[in-house]
């Protein structure tokens, strides 16, 4: 599996950045084995239509499971339509608290049929 | 001949003026009332008649799933997220799509065809012979307000005298209803919010390099700036309309004040020459 997490920065000490398709990073990490890699988010600056493109991102990415803030509702159509798994984030904090939050089973899954 | 009206942000009385002066100018000539507030037209509130109608329609791509073999390569090439490629399918967004033709230029194996899509449609009308409304409509979560306004600007002809409704602001749409016109009438209202957004317009028109006129509404002989910002620029204030519960309610109930009530004929009278001075008649 693999856990994508928009972040304000590329590191796992940054924030979890509560705009889902203009954050400046995306962290991709394997929960199994702890791999964590990050994605500039080239999407950030650009006008619209941005949250169906990040969700194409996603899946280029081999992305499974998704930690996010609110969406909109283009890029939340694109998920739904790619199975990928969301949670919610409410809140703010790190992306490693996002990550043990996660791990805790402490995050709610988004319901399919919203 | 194209006057157009225009306001800084909405609800400052841009009807009021559009309606009125259109009345006035239909006593004595022909003239083409164009409503380029494609997202919320209501001239047609004040002109109720028989309305014929035809669709407008921008090109969008259509997919032909058994041959698409998911590349990937229309997606990476749509900056409007208007599609994207997923493991299973090519996910489609007509709304979100520019009509740039792109895509189907960069798919290798020709899957990509085009399709109209609908985003609004026109209404004409001809209240009374000297009168025809025409009336853009755009379809409700459409973003081309820009290229519904351009379909209104196709029906009408350089050589009538045409009234404009603008959008309100100074977006794109608001320029498409602005451009090559030969006067542009300002609507505001003498607040400091109005003397802000008036200013904001004042730039763009003045970029175009169209005569502006102001009318003032709401006028309470309170000057918070309107009136001196107009000197200072030496802008011509064709017309000052009292803060009037009255017409307020009148205009709510679909009324033309100009044509309804004998004191409001010639002020507008007034300023209808004005604009069509202005406008170099
Ligand atoms: S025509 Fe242009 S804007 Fe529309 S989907 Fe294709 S590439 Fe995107
Ligand atoms: S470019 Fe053509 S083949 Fe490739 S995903 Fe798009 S439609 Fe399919």
């Amino acid at each position: 599996m693999k856990l994508a997490i928009p972040a304000s920065g590329p590191t796992l000490d940054d924030q979890v950045d509560n705009r889902f398709a203009r954050a400046p990073y995306i962290i991709l990490i394997n929960p199994e084995d702890g791999e964590t890699s990050s994605l500039a988010n080239p999407y950030a600056q650009e006008g619209g239509g941005v949250g169906p493109r990040v969700v194409q991102l996603l899946v280029q990415n081999q992305v499974t499971h998704l930690i996010a803030p609110r969406i909109g509702g283009h890029a939340e159509t694109a998920l739904l339509a790619t199975g990928i798994t969301v949670f919610m984030w409410e809140g703010s904090g790190s992306v490693s608290s996002a990550i043990e939050l996660y791990k805790a089973g402490k995050l709610a899954a988004m319901t399919q049929t919203s | 001949m194209h006057i157009v009206i225009a306001s800084g942000k909405g609800g400052t009385g841009k009807t009021t003026v559009a309606v009125n002066l259109a009345f006035i100018l239909s006593t004595e000539q022909r003239v083409v009332l164009a409503d380029c507030d494609v997202e919320e037209p209501n001239l047609h509130l004040f002109f109720q008649s028989q309305v014929a109608e035809k669709d407008v329609t921008l090109p969008v791509p259509d997919i032909e799933k058994s041959t698409c073999i998911l590349c990937g390569k229309c997606g990476e090439f749509c900056r409007y997220g208007a599609l994207i490629v997923l493991n299973d399918q090519v996910l489609q967004y007509p709304n979100l799509c520019h009509s740039c033709g792109g895509c189907s230029m960069v798919c290798p194996v020709g899957s990509i065809s085009e399709r109209p899509e609908i985003i609004g449609k026109i209404q004409v009308s001809d209240p009374d012979p000297s009168l025809h409304l025409v009336t853009g409509v755009l379809r409700e979560g459409s973003i081309h307000s820009p290229a519904m306004i351009r379909a209104v600007r196709k029906e009408l002809s350089s050589d009538d005298l045409v009234i404009l409704d603008a959008p309100p602001g100074t977006s794109c749409a608001a320029m498409e209803a602005l451009e090559g016109c030969d006067l542009c009438v300002l609507v505001t209202e003498p607040t400091p919010f109005g003397l802000h957004d008036l200013m904001l317009i004042y730039q763009v028109v003045r970029m175009f390099e169209i005569p502006v006129a102001v009318v003032i509404n709401r006028n309470d002989n309170q000057d918070t700036g309107v009136e001196s910002f107009c000197r200072e620029q030496s802008i011509p204030v064709i017309l000052k309309i009292p803060f009037d519960r009255d017409i307020a309610l009148k205009q709510g109930r679909g009324r033309i004040i100009s044509r309804d009530d004998p004191v409001w004929r010639e002020p507008f009278s007034r300023m209808a020459m004005e604009s069509l001075k202005l406008a170099g008649a």
